[in-house]
């Protein structure tokens, strides 16, 4: 099935402040065959995401960023501070590389020279529009740290860098725990030796 | 859950007021709140939207016997609402829990609702936010022991207007579908990765 099988009934929006709640009237073709009812769908509207596994071949390490994040505030989390890979919303007049690119400097200080595109995904697709592209960028770790971030966006960001071998068991332990840092953090786990055959730097 | 023993924690936020901004099947919420910077000092006064969202159970069902996946396609208004040409998402179970009811017993009947499968053992994973700047929607990961054999069919609560397709493949087939782009959803993203990494070891534990 495809985008031709919904047939659209009626939106409103619901509200309006920095998200949109939209609610759809809809229906769609079945697996069996007809048409489902009139479906009543509640949906944020957001707008893209790009994010960066900044990673360093060479010292076959990753650069971490740790802020704070009021889904988990609002969950009641007891540390409301993530630990996460970069990402930040795409500017309408940018692509995805371009922000990959000024937001890992932003957020972390590293200049990135060779970038991938690993994957794009939904992190709610139930609930929510947003779609985040997920690149690798290659970055060196010396002498990386520090606190960075935008002060006028209210950005207070904690900068490190770990060997993929211990942040990923920082994702196994439960330290790192939002979807686009495991995301990103297992894919590296999973592809890191033919990324770095790739850049010319496996032993 | 295992957090760094420093750091900034709850007690390091300062919450100034909260408005509901809209409360119909999702509700959101702005927080007025500062909090404890890195360096020292307070932030200033931060507005922050958020939706609030129960918690999710999430399972990935694994038949270690005959080394398959079950997977299930469903359609998903939020890859709709993004003009996304194929709407309709492969995925692994997932639901929301209910009040009063436990995460473990929430998996065995969404597993059940979504693909008709029964559960033997099963492990809890991990627990992760989706979406933490935005959404306080919180999923709790497992991986479930199921027999693969003759799962192919149309589930789900009629009801609730769902619509899922389940079957079945060769666990390397769906690992395969992580780099080719067919799932492309955080829940099936996590859940998958975990699995290629740690599937010999589940299956010397289960078999």
């Amino acid at each position: 099935m495809n985008r031709d099988d919904v047939e659209l009934e009626g939106s409103e929006i619901l509200h309006q402040g920095f998200f949109r709640m939209d609610h759809f009237m809809l229906r769609h073709r079945l697996f069996a065959g007809g048409w489902s009812p009139a479906l009543s769908r509640e949906i944020m509207l957001r707008n893209p995401v790009a994010a960066v596994i900044p990673y360093d071949p060479i010292l076959d390490r990753v650069v971490l960023i740790e802020q704070f994040r009021g889904g988990m505030f609002a969950a009641g989390d007891p540390h409301p501070w993530s630990i996460e890979v970069v990402a930040g919303i795409i500017e309408p007049d940018e692509t995805a590389e371009d922000m990959a690119r000024r937001e890992t400097l932003e957020e972390t200080g590293c200049t990135i020279a060779r970038l991938e595109k690993v994957m794009d995904y939904y992190p709610s697709p139930g609930g929510c529009s947003e779609c985040v592209a997920v690149f690798c960028g290659e970055v060196s770790t010396e002498g990386v740290g520090g606190i960075h971030g935008n002060a006028a966006e209210g950005e207070d960001i904690r900068v490190f860098s770990e060997t993929t071998d211990d942040a990923m068991a920082q994702v196994m332990s439960g330290a790192i725990n939002n979807s686009i840092g495991i995301i990103g953090i297992q894919w590296l786990a999973l592809n890191r030796q033919s990324l770095r055959q790739r850049w010319g730097v496996a032993e | 859950m295992n957090r760094k023993p420093q750091g900034l924690s709850r007690e390091d936020v300062e919450l100034q007021a909260q408005e509901t901004l809209h409360d119909g099947f999702i509700r959101v919420d702005r927080f007025h709140l500062r909090h404890r910077l890195h360096r020292g000092g307070w932030s200033e006064s931060l507005s922050r939207e958020t939706m609030l969202r129960g918690e999710v159970a999430a399972v990935i069902p694994y038949d270690p016997v005959r080394d398959e996946i079950v997977l299930i396609e469903q359609f998903r208004v939020g890859l709709y609402a993004a003009g996304d040409p194929n709407p309709w998402s492969t995925e692994i179970i997932a639901g929301i829990v209910e009040p009063g009811e436990s995460a473990d017993d929430m998996a065995r009947r969404e597993t059940m609702e979504e693909a008709g499968c029964e559960i033997g053992r099963l492990e809890r994973v991990m627990t992760f936010y989706s979406s933490p700047g935005g959404s306080s929607q919180r999923v709790v990961m497992y991986c479930a022991e199921v027999s693969a054999v003759d799962i192919d069919g149309v589930y789900g609560l009629d009801a609730e207007g769902e619509d899922i397709r389940a079957f079945s493949l060769p666990a390397d087939d769906v690992f395969d579908m992580l780099s080719t782009g067919a799932i492309d959803n955080a829940v099936g993203l996590v859940g998958l990765q975990w699995l290629a990494m740690n599937r010999d070891a589940l299956r010397r534990r289960w078999t």
